[in-house]
C-alpha cells in the first residue's frame, strides 16, 4: 500500500534530479560559456567553447540514457518488491488468508527490523556479525513461510512462525539479563501473535510457557549458573530498539485485527439484512400470489358449478360426473391457496383474533356438517361429542376456532382409511380455566420423531412419508400458529396404525 | 331501462370489474330469479345507482374509478335506496370484516356460484315467487 507510494515518489525525485542536474548545471554553464564566448570572441574561449560543447553533449546524453535504462529497472525492482513483500492470498478462504496477511506482516516487520538492526550493529552491538547471520535467517524463514502458505499449509506456518518467535525471544532473554533485561518484554508481543495466529489456546499455552521460562531463565541468572551473555551490557540504545519494534508490531496486530472484526461485522449485517429483505420479499411474495390466484379460481370455481348445476342447460351423467371432478379440485386447490394466504399473512404479523361471543356447540355442529360428506365419500364415521358443562357461550374469535377445528378434522379424513373421527369440545379440568377442543382419528398415526415437526409449515412437502396424502402442509402449522394467538396450546398423542388425538386448550372466557 | 319507467321488480345490480367472476354472479343471480345488469367500473355503478332502485346490489370493493367502500357509503346514504340489499365481495378478511354493519351481506371471494345464487333468491320479494326452485 504505502510501497506503491514509495515507489511512486523515488521514480519522480529521480526524473527530478535529472532534469535540475540539466537545468541548474549544464546548461547554465553551456549558456555562460556561449555568451562569454559570443561577447569576448577571445582565442581561449573560442578553443575552449567546443571542447566544452564536445564534453557536456556526452554527459548530457549519458544522463539522459542513464535515465532512460534506469527508470525501467527501479519501476520493475520497486515493483518486483512489492510483489515480493505482498503477502499470498489463499483462494476461496477469508481466514486462511487473513492469518497469511498477519504472517507476512510480522515476517516483513522482523525483515526490516533484522536489516535496521544490521545497519546500525557495528555502532552498537561488540559483535556486529551475528546481526548479518540474524538478518539472513530472518529473510529465509520469510521466504520459506510464504512458500508454504503458498501452498495452502497457513495454520502450518503460523504455528512454525509461532514457535519460532516464541524460541527468539527466548533465546533474547536468555541473553540479556533474564527478568532484568528489556527483551522480556518480547514475550508480551510473542504471545499475542501467537494468539491471534494460531487461535486463542495455543496463545495461553504460549504465555503459561513464556511466564514458566522467563521464571526460570532469571532464576538461573541470579544465581549465575548460566554462562555469561554475548551481548553484554545493554546500551539505552538497544532497549529502546526492542521497545519500538514490539510496539510496532503490536500496534500492526491491533490494527489488524480490528480491521478484520470490522469486515466481519459488516458482512454479518449485510448478510442479516439480506436474509431479512428476502423473507420479506418471500412473504410478499407469497401473499401477492395467492391473492392473484383467487380470481381466476373463483372464476374456474363458479362456472364450473353453473355447468354442474344445470344453470347452463341439463348435463348427461357422464358430464356431471366430469364437472364434480373439477369441482372437487377446483375446491382443493382453494384451500391450499388459502393455507398459503393465510401462512404468508400469519408471517407478516397480519393476522389478529377478535373477541365476540360465539357458541361453541354451534362451531362443532358447523364443522361436523361441511365435513360429513367428506367423511361419508372414504365411508368413514363423523361424530361430535359436546360435553354438557360446556358454557352455551363463551367469548373468543368463532372463525379462527372453527378453521382451527375445521383444519384438524379434514386431516383426520385426509389420513384415515378405516374406522372413523370424533370430534369433541369439554371441559378438561374443574376450574374451568380453559376448554378444550379434540379431534380423535383411526388413522395412519404419527411416529415420535415426526411428532414435533409436523407442525413446521411446508413440512409434508419435503420429507413426510405420508405425502401420498396430498397438500402443502400448512393445516397444522396454521392451526398451530392460530392456537399460539389464542394463548391456548395444542398436544398430540399419536401411535403408527393406531391413530391420533390432537387437543387444542384454549382459555375460557365467559360472558361477564 | 334506460327511460325513466319504474325500474322493474327482481332487478339486480352486479357491480364487478372481472368479467369471469361477473358473468358467474350474473348467472347466479339469473337462476334466483332476478333480472340482473353487470357494471365493470365505479363511475357508472355510480351513474346507474342514481337511476335505478335495485332489490339487489352485488358489490365488489375492488373497482377502477370510484372505490367500491365510497359507493357502499353512497348507497347507504341515499333514502331511495332503503330496501336496496347490498352483497359485497372482497377477498380482503380484514375488510370484509369493517364493512359487515353496513351490508347486509359480506361474501369472502371466492363466491361459489350456488352459495350467491341460494342467498340471493332469499332477498326476492315474497310476492313476486315466479316459481323458481
Amino acid at each position: 500500500m504505502s510501497l506503491k507510494r514509495i515507489r511512486q515518489h523515488l521514480i519522480s525525485a529521480m526524473t527530478g534530479v535529472k532534469q535540475r542536474i540539466s537545468r541548474y548545471l549544464v546548461s547554465p554553464i553551456g549558456k555562460a560559456l556561449n555568451s562569454i564566448g559570443q561577447r569576448l570572441s577571445s582565442p581561449i574561449v573560442k578553443r575552449v567553447q567546443p571542447i566544452y560543447q564536445r564534453c557536456v553533449q556526452p554527459i548530457t546524453r549519458t544522463l539522459e540514457r542513464l535515465h532512460r535504462h534506469l527508470e525501467p529497472l527501479l519501476r520493475r525492482g520497486l515493483q518486483g518488491l512489492q510483489n515480493y513483500l505482498s503477502p499470498p492470498v489463499i483462494e476461496g478462504s477469508y481466514e486462511k488468508t487473513r492469518i497469511a496477511v498477519l504472517v507476512n506482516t510480522v515476517l516483513v516487520v522482523l525483515v526490516a527490523n533484522a536489516a535496521v538492526l544490521m545497519v546500525l550493529a557495528p555502532f552498537i552491538f561488540p559483535k556486529p556479525a551475528y546481526f548479518i547471520l540474524l538478518f539472513l535467517i530472518i529473510a529465509i524463514m520469510r521466504h520459506s513461510a510464504v512458500f508454504i502458505m503458498r501452498r495452502g499449509y497457513v495454520l502450518i506456518a503460523s504455528f512454525i512462525l509461532a514457535t519460532v518467535l516464541w524460541l527468539g525471544a527466548t533465546f533474547l532473554v536468555y541473553i540479556s539479563d533474564g527478568l532484568n533485561g528489556p527483551h522480556i518484554l518480547t514475550y508480551i508481543t510473542v504471545v499475542l501473535i501467537a494468539g491471534l495466529l494460531v487461535g486463542g489456546r495455543i496463545g495461553i499455552i504460549f504465555a503459561i510457557l513464556s511466564m514458566a521460562l522467563s521464571l526460570g531463565i532469571s532464576y538461573l541468572n541470579v544465581h549465575r549458573l548460566l554462562p555469561s551473555t554475548p551481548l553484554g551490557v545493554q546500551t539505552p540504545l538497544s532497549i529502546w530498539f526492542i521497545l519500538a519494534a514490539n510496539l510496532v508490531v503490536v500496534a500492526i496486530f491491533q490494527y489488524q485485527a480490528l480491521e478484520s472484526l470490522n469486515r466481519a461485522l459488516k458482512r454479518a449485517n449485510r448478510l442479516a439484512q439480506e436474509a431479512t429483505e428476502a423473507n420479506d420479499y418471500k412473504s410478499k411474495l407469497l401473499a401477492r400470489v395467492s391473492h392473484e390466484l383467487r380470481s381466476p379460481l373463483g372464476a374456474i370455481l363458479g362456472i364450473t358449478e353453473m355447468l354442474h348445476y344445470g344453470a347452463l342447460g341439463e348435463t348427461s351423467p357422464e358430464q356431471h360426473d366430469a364437472t364434480q371432478r373439477v369441482l372437487n379440485n377446483t375446491r382443493y386447490l382453494q384451500r391450499l391457496v388459502a393455507d398459503l394466504l393465510d401462512q404468508s399473512r400469519m408471517e407478516a404479523g397480519q393476522i389478529t383474533v377478535e373477541e365476540s361471543e360465539f357458541s361453541p356447540a354451534k362451531i362443532v355442529q358447523q364443522v361436523h356438517s361441511l365435513l360429513l360428506s367428506k367423511a361419508q365419500e372414504k365411508k368413514l364415521t363423523l361424530e361430535f361429542d359436546i360435553d354438557s358443562n360446556l358454557p352455551s357461550t363463551l367469548i373468543g374469535d368463532p372463525d379462527r376456532t372453527e378453521q382451527i377445528l375445521f383444519n384438524l378434522a379434514s386431516n383426520a379424513i385426509k389420513f384415515t382409511e378405516k374406522g372413523g373421527i370424533v370430534i369433541k369440545a369439554y371441559l378438561p379440568n374443574q376450574d374451568k380455566s380453559e376448554w378444550a377442543l379434540q379431534v380423535t382419528d383411526t388413522g395412519i398415526g404419527i411416529p415420535p420423531e415426526d411428532q414435533k415437526r409436523i407442525f413446521e409449515a411446508f413440512w409434508q412437502v419435503d420429507d413426510s412419508p405420508a405425502r401420498k396424502y396430498g397438500g402443502v402442509g400448512l393445516g397444522l402449522a396454521i392451526v398451530q400458529q392460530l392456537v399460539h394467538l389464542m394463548k391456548g396450546h395444542i398436544t398430540l398423542k399419536s401411535e403408527v396404525d393406531h391413530g391420533s388425538t390432537f387437543t387444542v386448550f384454549l382459555p375460557l372466557s365467559e360472558k361477564p | 331501462m334506460e327511460e325513466k319507467a319504474p325500474t322493474p321488480k327482481n332487478f339486480a345490480f352486479v357491480i364487478e370489474d372481472d368479467e369471469d367472476q361477473a358473468y358467474v354472479f350474473d348467472s347466479a343471480l339469473r337462476m334466483a330469479g332476478f333480472d340482473a345488469e353487470t357494471i365493470t367500473d365505479g363511475t357508472t355503478a355510480q351513474k346507474r345507482i342514481a337511476e335505478e332502485v335495485p332489490q339487489i346490489i352485488i358489490l365488489d370493493l375492488h373497482l377502477p374509478g370510484i372505490r367500491g367502500d365510497q359507493l357502499l357509503q353512497q348507497i347507504r346514504s341515499d333514502d331511495r335506496l332503503e330496501n336496496t340489499q347490498v352483497i359485497v365481495t372482497t377477498a380482503d378478511a380484514a375488510l370484509a370484516e369493517s364493512l359487515e354493519d353496513e351490508a347486509a351481506l359480506v361474501l369472502l371471494k371466492p363466491v361459489s356460484f350456488t352459495q350467491l345464487s341460494t342467498l340471493a333468491a332469499r332477498f326476492r320479494p315474497p310476492q313476486e315467487d315466479s316459481g323458481q326452485p
